[in-house]
């Protein structure tokens, strides 16, 4: 309990530091909101008056203390470019991107920790020398690459599964998951490559521990006795990776919803870039950093669940 | 010992219904081998264990005993290979031939095993009583099994019997919680949970203090006394087997080469390589001493030392505890002299060693050094240290001439390789060693590297930390010869930390015997060993097991 206080402590003061960075770097970088809007060719006067309906006349401490306090009650202003609030256009991306890399991570996990363990198993036979073969191979393979092949074998080939787009789960549930199938393939496999060497070592080093043997001297057999005692051991430093992998796919998946088409917080980020958007890329890259910083903390608290010594401290 | 009534379990293997060998053993071994893909580690090994006999197998690393054993169990490390055949009474099939399914009914029933190292035995994630009541769930017919309640109360309750201080408590807690003893009481519960007719015991007590030891050790003959246990007990410590078991099994390269009762063996060894290792475990006749220099210089003298280390505050705002490790220390070291420091872990010693040394710097008192080299600047040419481990203390991409040759002034210089020849003669290692790489060499080879290495600057004291604790006894002897002449030729002063009171008679003049980091009894080594006055020296001298 007390580690989740100080954890969440220093997640909000990260948060804070974050949000200062985030909007410091923005405000320094060139690019006047008004002028973007107005084009080159708009006088000063309709200039003035513009920045002063954006408030980007005002000192930055200012305008910062005046975004920062929108975005603890969920305001995250509105576009310069569209006029729309942005706050629910993020949240529709987020869920839309949430969906993406939790069915990334799912599939990553899914595939790694069998594969992980039985190439640690079997790290002496010829299947274990072919499942750490592939994953080697798998991490090669950049996630645009396979989400293009998968594309080509199940959509163009096959025509089992739709190539791109994206409806809402509210929607149409089916659609939903069909059309979600092969980004969360493509996004996870790769993922799940990398994973696997992490299981794997992990899963190596528990399978040499004396404990291993006292269960199995108590009668325990083989692989239960990996499963009881190996696994809940290893799973402390894969719980690392899998924390470091989860921000790198939400971070991340911006270029496996370019490939698919998906309507999700890389995409809004791209667009708005591209636009100049700049509030908007504000709002997108403070969302994607306190969600990195709570998946850290959610992985540290795992931790202490599942390390009794970490607790006694 | 167990709850559970082991005659009601009948599955696969009935200790009642199958008889097992026809000449009434326990435990039958033949033709046992052990190869690592076609090399062979053991060869040919035969032994009995009759039911309730304590038989113990001796033999440095390398002489195959804990292989062994954990092939009676089928419990080798991948690439090895047993061959032979193993009976134990009550159980249909051959061990060595079975597979894993069918030696499972045996392990932790009908043969329970303890390990060397208690730190590691036990799973870290999981509370301790569970792993006990683990042993208790896995054996016997499935619907009679104890439920998760009821093992547990009986773990609780088998800690109890072997003497773990509240064992609920103990139940309870991580491993990470327990000490080492108590570790070792806890794995010790698991292999006795379901009263097994064998338990083999692979060093069970090395790692722990000797007062531990003793306790451990009491509880294994108490429980084989009490319940009739056969006990197969592996060691490299002569006379501790010698007081737990009835026969000896003395093993060398990986063959028997000598066994009978304990008395015999060790009263008249037979093979030489048993009377080799009987001579060399024997410390009771110290080392030659030189004679003691006229006007003795002080080299060092450190008055009222004291170590005090913050533990982390609980809480933000909680008070700011401290854990004294040593406190109050006087000690003078003097040219020739050889002083010993005695303690079981805990006691202060290695703090002692590393304030004396200048690699840590006291809360309070002082370190005078007369040797030369300023001690606040870690070990310098006046002042030197051998560490415990040869194998962590070499750095293993140095050759041996770089090791030896880095503390002297021009490494490169010709004058700097006839130094290093000249040291490893004085270690009594060839010259063309310097030459090789750490890894080449065997671990008593390496600590006479480490000693070489000490020596290299010309040192007047020299510090050793348990240097001798990570070896075998028939090169213990050796090192310790080495450390006695080396320092004696240059009338060095030489200050031994170590938890081995046959160490220090063997090699000290004067000790000083520490617990909880205060000196609780100092003095001349054989009037201390003759009349110690403290009972904590007492109870130490006692525990330590001695060949009569």
């Amino acid at each position: 309990m007390r580690v989740f206080l100080r954890r969440t402590a220093s997640l909000l003061v990260s948060a804070v530091i974050a949000s200062f960075v985030v909007f410091a770097f923005l405000s320094v970088l060139p690019g006047d909101p008004a002028e973007v809007v107005l084009g080159t060719n708009a006088g000063t006067q309709e200039l003035a008056a513009l920045r002063h309906s954006f408030g980007t006349d005002r000192p930055l401490v200012v305008q910062y203390a005046d975004w920062a306090q929108g975005l603890l009650h969920g305001d995250f202003g509105i576009s310069y470019i569209s006029h729309d609030p942005i706050g629910p256009r993020i949240s529709d991306r987020l869920g839309v991107t949430c969906w993406l890399a939790l069915g990334g991570m799912a599939v990553a996990v899914l595939f790694a920790l069998p594969a992980g363990v039985l190439a640690a198993a079997w790290h002496r036979r010829p299947a274990g020398a072919l499942l750490s073969a592939v994953s080697q191979a798998g991490i090669a393979v950049p996630a645009f690459l396979a989400g293009i092949l998968l594309v080509y074998v199940f959509a163009v080939r096959a025509g089992a599964l739709p190539a791109g787009g994206y409806t809402p789960l509210a929607e149409d549930p089916a659609a939903w998951a069909r059309q979600l199938v092969l980004p969360c393939l493509s996004l996870g496999l790769v993922q799940g490559a990398v994973l696997t060497r992490y299981v794997r070592s992990a899963v190596l080093t528990v399978l040499h521990q004396d404990f291993l043997r006292t269960a199995r001297a108590k009668g325990r057999r083989q692989w239960p006795a990996l499963w009881r005692h190996g696994l809940p051991n290893a799973a402390v430093p894969v719980l690392t990776v899998l924390g470091l992998q989860l921000s790198t796919v939400l971070v991340g998946a911006v270029v496996v919803e370019r490939v698919f088409v998906i309507p999700g917080l890389g995409d809004l980020l791209l667009q708005s870039v591209a636009d100049r958007d700049l509030l908007v890329v504000q709002g997108v890259v403070i969302v994607l950093v306190v969600a990195v910083l709570v998946v850290n903390v959610v992985t540290d608290l795992l931790y202490h669940l599942l390390d009794p010594r970490l607790r006694s401290r | 010992m167990s709850p559970v009534d082991p005659v009601t379990s009948v599955d696969p293997v009935d200790p009642e219904r199958s008889a097992g060998s026809e000449s009434g053993a326990l435990l039958e071994v033949e033709g046992l081998t052990v190869d690592a893909g076609g090399k062979p580690l053991v060869q040919g090994v035969g032994f009995t264990v009759g039911r309730g006999e304590r038989v113990g197998i001796i033999g440095e690393s390398g002489s195959g005993k804990t292989l062994t054993a954990l092939a009676l169990l089928g419990l080798l490390g991948e690439g090895l290979r047993a061959a032979g055949s193993a009976r134990l009474a009550g159980v249909p099939f051959d061990l060595l031939g079975a597979g894993d399914r069918e030696l499972s009914t045996v392990r932790g029933r009908l043969a329970g095993m303890v390990f060397q190292e208690p730190m590691t035995a036990l799973n870290p994630v999981m509370r301790t009583g569970s792993q006990v009541a683990e042993a208790l769930r896995l054996h016997g017919p499935r619907g009679e099994r104890p439920g998760r309640a009821a093992a547990r109360d009986a773990a609780v309750e088998l800690l109890g019997r072997l003497r773990l201080p509240d064992p609920a408590r103990a139940a309870r807690a991580y491993p990470h919680q327990l000490s080492g003893g108590q570790r070792q009481r806890a794995v010790l519960a698991g292999a006795l949970a379901n009263d097994p007719a064998l338990l083999i015991c692979d060093e069970p007590t090395t790692a722990l203090d000797v007062t531990v030891q003793k306790e451990i050790v009491d509880l294994i003959t108490g429980v084989s006394d009490e319940r009739g246990t056969a006990v197969l007990y592996i060691s490299h410590d002569l006379a501790l087997v010698a007081s737990v078991c009835h026969r000896v099994l003395v093993m060398h390269d990986g063959e028997i080469v000598e066994s009978g009762p304990v008395e015999r063996v060790l009263r008249q060894p037979e093979h030489p390589y048993t009377q080799a290792l009987l001579s060399a475990s024997d410390l009771s006749v110290p080392a030659p001493r030189p004679p003691a220099p006229a006007e003795p210089r002080t080299l060092l003298r450190a008055r009222g030392l004291t170590r005090r280390y913050a533990r982390p505050r609980r809480g933000l705002l909680g008070p700011r505890t401290h854990f004294t490790a040593l406190e109050g220390l006087d000690l003078e070291l003097r040219a020739g002299a050889r002083v010993g420091v005695v303690g079981e872990s805990g006691s202060g010693k290695t703090t002692l060693l590393r304030l004396l040394s200048g690699l840590d710097r006291p809360t309070s008192g002082t370190v005078e050094n007369a040797a030369g080299g300023d001690p606040r600047s870690g070990p310098g040419g006046g002042l030197q240290v051998v560490f415990q481990d040869p194998m962590g203390s070499l750095d293993p991409r140095m050759r041996v001439r770089d090791v030896i040759a880095e503390p002297l002034p021009d490494r490169r210089s010709p004058a700097a390789a006839d130094r290093v020849a000249e040291l490893l003669a004085d270690v009594g290692l060839p010259a063309e060693a310097a030459g090789r790489y750490p890894h080449q060499f065997s671990g008593g080879q390496r600590q006479r590297i480490a000693i070489a290495r000490a020596l290299a600057p010309r040192p007047s004291v020299l510090l050793a930390d348990e240097p001798v604790s990570a070896l075998d006894v028939s090169v213990r002897a050796q090192v310790l010869d080495v450390l006695s002449r080396v320092t004696a030729e240059r009338d060095m002063a030489l200050c031994v930390v170590t938890h081995d009171l046959g160490v220090v008679r063997y090699l000290c003049d004067e000790v000083v015997v520490m617990r909880e980091g205060r000196v609780v009894e100092r003095g001349p080594v054989e009037r201390v060993w003759e009349e110690p006055a403290h009972p904590y020296t007492r109870q130490l001298l006692e525990a330590v097991p001695v060949l009569r």
